[in-house]
Parts: C-alpha cells; sequence; structure tokens
C-alpha cells in the first residue's frame, strides 16, 4: 500500500508505492502524456502540407486552435479571458513549451516510478527538483481524472442509470488516493 | 529668464507620456479559482515561484477561495504573460487581465 511522502533525515522526499498502484499511475501518465501529444490541432489553413503528411506537428509560430477535449483545455487553458485574438496569440507561443514541460514531467514520474519498483523494493526517493516534477505531475493527473469524472458525472446527469458508474468508482478512488498523496507531497516540500 | 529654460510640454504630449508610463502598470496575472486544485498546492506555487511569504501566499490563496480570483502580479503586459504561462506549468488557471 501506498505510504504518504515525507522527509527524511538526509532531506530526501521519500513515499512507498506498490507494485500495482505504480503501473496503474504508469498508465495514467501515459495517457495524459498521449492525450497531450495527439490532439494537436493547428489551424488547417496555417499548416504546412508537407508537414502535415509526414505526421509533424511543429506548432511554433503556427496559429493553433482552443482544444476540443476537455482535458486537454483544462490543461491548457486560455491566457485571456474574453479576447480570443489575444487568447489565440498567447496559445500559439505558449502550447507547445507548455505541451513539452508536461510531457516531460510525466515520463519523469514515470521513470522514478519505475526505479523505485524494479530497484528498491517500491521505495521512492526524490531530490528536491524531482519532487518539484512529481507535484506538477501528479497535479496534471488529478486535472485529468477530474475533468474527466466532471464530464462524465454530467453526462450520466442527462441519461440517468448509465453503465459508467463502475468506470466511475474506479476514477474516483484514484482521484481520492493522488488527492490525499499530493497533500502529503505539498507538506513534505512546505520549508519548516 | 528662468522660465524659458525651462522646457515646455504640449498637454498632448503630457497625456502621451503619462499613458505609455501608466500603461506598464496596467496589467495583472489573474488566478482563478477552480475546484480540483488544493489550498496547499496553490499556497506552494505562489510561494515557489513568486517568493511570496508563506503568510502573503496563503492570504492570496485565500482570495482566490473565497472570491473566485485574486490579481497576484501587475506590471507590464508581457511579464504579466510569461507568470500565466508559470501558472499553467504548475496547473493553476490564470488569464492576463487589464487593470
Amino acid at each position: 500500500m501506498a505510504e504518504a511522502f515525507h522527509r527524511d533525515r538526509r532531506g530526501q522526499i521519500v513515499a512507498n508505492i506498490d507494485r500495482a498502484e505504480a503501473l496503474l499511475l504508469q498508465h495514467l501518465l501515459d495517457e495524459v502524456a498521449e492525450i497531450l501529444t495527439t490532439d494537436q490541432l493547428p489551424k488547417a489553413a496555417d499548416m504546412d502540407p508537407l508537414m502535415r503528411d509526414l505526421g509533424l506537428s511543429d506548432l511554433a509560430g503556427c496559429a493553433v486552435a482552443e482544444p476540443q477535449d476537455p482535458v486537454v483545455r483544462r490543461l491548457l487553458p486560455a491566457g485571456y479571458s474574453g479576447d480570443s485574438q489575444a487568447a489565440d496569440e498567447f496559445r500559439r507561443y505558449t502550447d507547445t513549451s507548455l505541451r513539452t514541460g508536461k510531457i516531460a514531467d510525466a515520463r519523469l514520474m514515470k521513470e522514478t516510478l519505475d526505479r523505485a519498483v524494479q530497484v528498491h523494493d517500491g521505495r521512492l526517493m526524490l531530490d528536491q527538483q524531482q519532487a518539484q516534477v512529481w507535484l506538477r505531475a501528479i497535479n496534471d493527473l488529478r486535472l485529468a481524472l477530474g475533468t474527466r469524472l466532471d464530464v462524465v458525472a454530467e453526462a450520466a446527469a442527462e441519461a440517468a442509470g448509465s453503465a459508467e458508474d463502475h468506470q466511475d468508482a474506479m476514477a474516483v478512488a484514484l482521484y481520492d488516493f493522488l488527492t490525499w498523496w499530493q497533500e502529503s507531497l505539498v507538506w513534505a516540500l512546505m520549508p519548516e | 529668464m528662468r522660465r524659458s529654460e525651462t522646457v515646455s510640454v504640449a498637454p498632448s504630449q503630457i497625456e502621451r507620456l503619462s499613458d505609455s508610463a501608466a500603461s506598464d502598470r496596467t496589467w495583472s496575472c489573474t488566478v482563478w479559482d477552480d475546484p480540483i486544485n488544493l489550498m496547499s498546492y496553490v499556497t506552494y506555487v505562489f510561494m515557489t515561484y513568486f517568493h511570496f511569504s508563506q503568510a502573503r501566499a496563503e492570504q492570496l490563496m485565500l482570495t482566490v477561495h473565497t472570491q473566485g480570483r485574486a490579481a497576484v502580479a501587475s506590471g507590464g503586459r508581457e511579464e504579466m504573460e510569461r507568470h500565466v504561462t508559470a501558472m499553467h506549468s504548475y496547473g493553476l488557471w490564470a488569464t492576463v487581465t487589464r487593470d
């Protein structure tokens, strides 16, 4: 069973996680990285046809459409409210670096989870920098899960008694677990 | 004769000067409340990124929480865009706002 984060005597941020939990989190991290990679749609008119044909999506300098997926929209929100031109401009210049950063955070969390399980019998040991990355990565997981749950809850309310209930219970449990875990990580990182 | 030595500035020039000086301070980074982010996490982000004291960070976080939003920084537009981008990298929702 996962153990809360705490700071050990040497100042490292430590916790425990078991194999099954680690696998679940790695799967979730993959999903978040995937959705950030594939839900990238430059405005069609702006995309170089060759780049599109090659499946490349270098968005730097391209106009970027507002994300359709609610999770992506929450991970990459608008930088201006009520000014779509400014928002588009902001998105054009920040979209790629934000996505790249979040994908990198997810990757690091995944790798350290792997090392913890494969090498250290589930013991996580993070230095200050890694712990900061984890904080952001866990937060992105909670944003993704939380947004999905909201979306699913709304849809379920409209069509009462859906079979989504079973999936929801799992997502809710995961969300609650990550909420508790993130809280412990924040407090482990707070200066004394 | 001293009076003639002073530079006399036409009213329209004064307006333009004061506009450009004022425009450096009319933008803010506004953080918005949301149902997912932990209060402790928001406080931590404010401390880490803006280097606010824990007390100040908590105060701003509570403003976000109780009033729906708080302007956490103000200054030039580009600077505010950098702050908003940083907030997004932490998963907070922020926008550049005009004061």
